[in-house]
């Protein structure tokens, strides 16, 4: 199962652990309920993603002790997915976070999930940053490099 | 406060180094942060709000920040690097002006202006090979340590003692003395209120000295980082002054305050307590700073001088007396001798308070002239025989002639000891003062009639240039301290001659009455001999 290829971004990691930290939680409350039921009560839309994500791993949903164990596991996963920070000028569609995710993923060893900002002030391109590491190819940038050496604003 | 050092330029240190942190945790003066890889200890980040921060240490994932600006510091916020460390502005533009650690008005009515020179607060204190021994007497113009406890110009003396016993009036009067002859003063306020540091101002100003002088400091209120930073920054302002080839005195107020603050950074950022919980550091914290200063191979064109100095005055604050605390005897091994001003001693009335038995100067003797070597030796003597001798009167037991001639004499002398927190006395008129209460022109006079003729010869003595060349005379022909007291009790009468007609000169300018100062018959040369 890859997880960080199915969240792609950290907004999704972020709705699914919250989701899974509830369903652990109410599953507690109440031990005689089953995880079926306690499903059920469930509006979230992350509860398609996390039954898919059951199905991949051959568990089964009556199988209490497996879900919880299972659920424990998907937490620490995200915990440990790390982190690329992007800030583009415009809202991305589904399309083009895949196409990034899975390109930088193949890159990189790691599970990792996409954070996107949007600002509009950095005109085109992205900004990006990865463990520390810092890149901006912003056309703001850019433009600002032009001006500076070409000291167009003094003209 | 150095411009890359604003807010705007945020972005391009990310652009200059491509790195960045994330703020993860905060707690009221450290803060961790992540990221950032090539980061070193030291090293000056900027927060994406404009604040500043020095990184304390660097872990495996996350490094601790020494916060130094009061802005409210989110989690998640972003960090930059700014590749280099604390660094303050040095100029002549400083004089006269009040700066922060780093560089910013530490009063925010006063703009510091532009500078073009940045110094590292923290600096290699230069090695063996660059010092010369210290021969250059510092004058305080305050006549129990001039007299007493001799300092040198780059000596290190702690001055030490109780809240509230006159540990800062000491110090102002030794900087209006140094002022007015020229050294460059700075003050460094660590962690004082800031009306404290006001009024230091004030007495700067209505000295006519602030021109002179410059206050380098951080108030109570002021971040932890702040605090921790002005005595290194102020030690820089001192080397940019002492590297032109000026003589710097420097004023650390206080170093206990420095530790507590230093303290409390380190527990928070999770560092090892050691006794009284202070960190195994604090030793080294304080001695790489007073190691900065001292008396130094001159290496400018003037052929007069010799050596160049940063005079250093770090003050501990004692807690009912005990000067045997864990930061004042690191202090006092770090030091070349203490000056240690006594609550009860102030208590009885005696200003300044200092204990002369308990005060220790190591290196200030060596640059005394024979006549105040003679003097210290015949005071230190006759004030433990007067010691003594007080503690017989305490047993009721009758006394020879000798010694009540010794309590006399003694009581004069600690009469004579006692200094208006304003007035500074130049060394020639306190060693002529003295000497003419020394050979017993006032012995049968009460300590307050004595005290009032002596007023006369200070103000004699302040206001006549015939009266100062009168006394230079003396005691510059003066081979040791007896030819010189020989002089002076054959000579008595002449001398206040000199001093009466000066203060008829001055009743015709000023119009006020002056009575002449009575001509007394020199009683004796010493009282030590009656009490033999």
């Amino acid at each position: 199962m890859n997880l960080a290829k199915k969240l792609r971004t950290y907004d999704n990691a972020v709705e699914l652990k919250y989701f899974v930290e509830d369903l652990k939680l109410n599953l507690s409350k109440d031990k005689r309920k089953s995880v079926k039921s306690v499903l059920e009560e469930e509006s979230n839309g992350m509860k398609d993603l996390f039954l898919d994500l059951l199905n991949e791993s051959n568990i089964s949903i009556s199988d209490s002790s497996a879900v919880t164990d299972f659920l424990g596991d998907i937490i620490n996963k995200i915990n440990n997915f790390e982190r690329v920070n992007l800030v583009v000028a415009v809202d991305p569609d589904e399309d083009l976070i895949k196409t990034v995710a899975d390109w930088i993923q193949d890159k990189v060893d790691k599970s990792i999930i996409l954070k996107i900002d949007v600002d509009p002030d950095i005109l085109g391109g992205i900004k990006v940053t990865y463990k520390g590491k810092y890149l901006d190819l912003s056309l703001n940038n850019k433009l600002n490099g032009i001006f500076k050496s070409k000291d167009i604003l003094k003209i | 406060m150095k411009s890359a050092y604003s807010k705007d330029n945020f972005d391009n240190l990310l652009n200059k180094f491509g790195e960045v942190g994330r703020v993860v945790a905060v707690s009221k003066s450290v803060i961790q942060v992540d990221g950032l890889p090539t980061i070193f200890p030291g090293e000056i980040l900027m927060f994406e709000n404009g604040g500043l921060g020095q990184v304390l240490s660097v872990g495996r994932e996350k490094v601790d920040v020494l916060r130094y600006s009061g802005q409210e510091i989110p989690v998640d916020l972003k960090v930059a690097r700014t590749g280099a460390g604390l660094e303050v502005p040095v100029g002549d533009g400083l004089m006269g002006k009040s700066i922060d650690s780093l560089g910013g008005s530490l009063f925010k009515n006063e703009p510091v202006g532009q500078f073009e020179e940045y110094r590292s607060i923290e600096t290699t204190p230069p090695g063996i090979e660059e010092r010369v021994k210290i021969k250059r007497p510092l004058e305080t113009g305050v006549s129990v340590v001039d007299l007493m406890m001799p300092l040198g110009m780059g000596q290190r003396e702690l001055i030490i003692g109780d809240r509230k016993t006159g540990k800062t009036s000491f110090l102002l009067q030794t900087i209006l003395n140094q002022a007015k002859k020229g050294t460059v003063c700075i003050y460094a306020a660590i962690g004082k209120k800031k009306t404290d540091i006001l009024q230091v101002e004030k007495f700067l100003k209505d000295n006519d000295i602030r021109d002179k002088t410059i206050i380098v400091g951080a108030s109570s209120t002021s971040p932890f980082g702040v605090i921790y930073a002005a005595p290194y920054s102020a030690m820089s302002v001192a080397e940019y002054f002492k590297d032109r080839g000026e003589d710097v005195l420097i004023i650390l107020d206080d170093i206990s305050i420095h530790a507590r603050f230093y303290r409390e950074i380190s527990l928070l950022a999770k560092n090892f307590p050691g006794r009284n919980s202070y960190p195994g550091d604090i030793f080294y914290t304080h001695a790489r700073l007073v190691e900065r200063a001292g008396n130094f191979k001159y290496k400018g064109e003037d052929d007069q001088k010799k050596s160049i100095s940063i005079t250093c005055l770090p003050v501990a604050e004692t807690k009912e007396g005990d000067i045997s605390g864990y930061i004042q005897t690191n202090l006092m091994s770090m030091t070349d001798g203490h000056i240690f001003f006594d609550g009860d001693l102030f208590d009885e009335g005696r200003r300044p308070s200092v204990n002369y038995s308990l005060s220790v100067t190591r290196v200030g003797r060596q640059t005394q002239s024979k006549v105040r070597s003679g003097i210290s030796r015949e005071l230190s003597n006759f004030l433990s025989l007067y010691q003594k001798t007080q503690s017989f009167v305490h047993f009721g037991a009758e006394l020879s002639s000798g010694s009540r001639a010794t309590l006399k004499m003694g009581d004069k002398l600690i009469d004579f000891f006692n200094q208006d927190s304003s007035e500074i006395l130049h060394l020639n008129l306190q060693i002529m003062l003295f000497c003419l209460i020394w050979v017993g022109l006032w012995n049968n006079e009460a300590v307050e009639d004595a005290r009032v003729e002596w007023s006369k010869i200070i103000k004699a003595y302040k206001s006549n240039e015939k009266v100062r060349k009168e006394f230079a005379k003396y005691v510059s022909e003066a081979s040791e301290f007896n030819a010189l007291l020989g002089r002076v009790s054959s000579e008595a009468n002449q001398i206040l001659d000199v001093i009466n007609s000066a203060l008829e000169e001055n009743v015709t300018t000023d119009r006020s009455k002056q009575k002449p100062i009575k001509k007394q018959q020199v009683v004796g040369k010493s009282t030590k001999e009656d009490n033999k």
